[in-house]
């Protein structure tokens, strides 16, 4: 009797039919989704909302932003998720060898993005397009820090002896900029505008332009870029320590589910950039 | 649940569709940019853009993260979290449409 109401009880099979793991996985994605979403839709609204037609958002080439390099860093990052989905294509047919190549040119990728954004944090750093940092406005209290400012940065030009471009326009400012009867000639105004030209003649020039929204812009940027850069840093420390799991000898098919486990964040860190090129880079 | 009862391990597509979903991506990622080259920052070129940027998500997510297989498994969790993103982004549109009435 007892063995029959055993045999008719129905096999329950509790969650989700995936393994644990991956569901896991699932559910913190899940978070980051909402995470990103929040700096993704934190950023449209700050875009759209807050410019208007005489000073809009700022565009790529007035923040150094070069389109081309946020389309390599995406190709960049589509070649590194395949071959992570390589790698644990190979794995799950026990070819270890093979797997652990393919998780070693990923790392290799990730380590390119990282280098290609930090060149271009570099640039940022350089312009002193930072938070807080940017002129946006020098109508006002800071006309005379701003004047004052592009005064040394004028100095320091000429001291480089530099022969771009935009030399002459250079030493045409120096001139312009000189006091005559101890009185401007130019107003902070339009020395942003001839700032802002020369560096649309020499944007290596390291001159601060004017950018209405600039900071804002930088914040935006730094948030967004800078988070994603940490979730690439941590695929790779992942990425490191599958590599010593292989060095030791520790690598096998049981890590088959582990591998695609990183590869599910490795592919979401992608996905992300999937929607931050365009949105910073392109429209 | 024991990771017992899911012994099998599902692999997801073949190699030969991951290289027509790389494919696939590389040309869309070349795509936005020339979009962006020809026709510029306006409505449209933001439509494309965005629109393509989907699609490789799209890719990405079916191909990549295994979903063409999982998706009947992880639906109940992938789904609500789209919908709620959906209406984040959704419930802010007002803070853009009063600023353009300014």
């Amino acid at each position: 009797m007892m063995a029959h109401a055993v045999h008719d009880e129905p096999v329950l099979h509790m969650g989700a039919p995936v393994p644990n793991g991956k569901l896991a996985m699932w559910i913190f994605l899940a978070t980051e989704i909402m995470f990103f979403t929040g700096l993704i839709g934190t950023y449209i609204v700050l875009r759209n909302g807050t410019p208007t037609e005489r000073e809009p958002w700022p565009i790529p080439e007035q923040v150094h932003l070069i389109e081309w390099v946020g389309a390599l860093n995406t190709f960049v990052l589509i070649c590194s998720s395949v071959t992570v989905v390589l790698a644990h294509f190979a794995l799950t047919r026990g070819n270890v060898r093979r797997a652990v190549q393919y998780v070693g040119v990923t790392l290799a990728l990730g380590a390119v993005f990282l280098v290609i954004k930090g060149i271009e944090y570099n640039s940022k750093i350089q312009h002193d397009i930072l938070p807080g940092h940017v002129f946006e406005h020098v109508d006002g209290r800071t006309g005379a820090e701003y004047v004052k400012k592009v005064r040394e940065q004028l100095k320091h030009i000429e001291e480089s002896k530099y022969a771009g471009p935009a030399a002459a326009g250079c030493q045409q400012l120096v001139k312009d900029l000189e006091l005559e009867n101890g009185r401007a000639r130019l107003t902070p105004t339009e020395v942003g505008e001839r700032v802002n030209h020369l560096l649309e003649q020499d944007e290596h020039l390291h001159l601060s332009p004017v950018i209405p929204f600039g900071n804002l812009w930088a914040s935006c940027y730094f948030a967004m870029t800078g988070f994603h850069a940490l979730h690439v840093l941590g695929g790779l420390v992942i990425f490191v320590i599958i590599l010593v799991m292989a060095l030791l000898g520790n690598l096998g098919v049981q890590h088959a589910l582990m591998l695609e486990l990183t590869g599910l964040y490795w592919h979401f860190v992608d996905i992300v950039w999937i929607f931050l090129f365009p949105l910073l880079y392109l429209v | 649940m024991s990771e017992a009862h899911h012994s099998e391990h599902h692999e997801g597509p073949g190699f030969q569709a991951y290289m027509v979903v790389f494919l696939a991506l590389s040309c869309f990622t070349a795509i936005s940019f020339v979009v962006n080259l020809t026709v510029g920052r306006n409505i449209t070129g933001l439509v494309i853009i965005l629109g393509v940027a989907v699609v490789k998500a799209f890719l990405v997510g079916m191909y990549f993260m295994h979903l063409v297989v999982d998706w009947g498994k992880l639906y109940y969790l992938i789904f609500p979290t789209f919908i709620l993103a959906a209406m984040f982004i959704t419930v802010l549109m007002p803070d853009i449409v009063l600023a353009w009435h300014h």
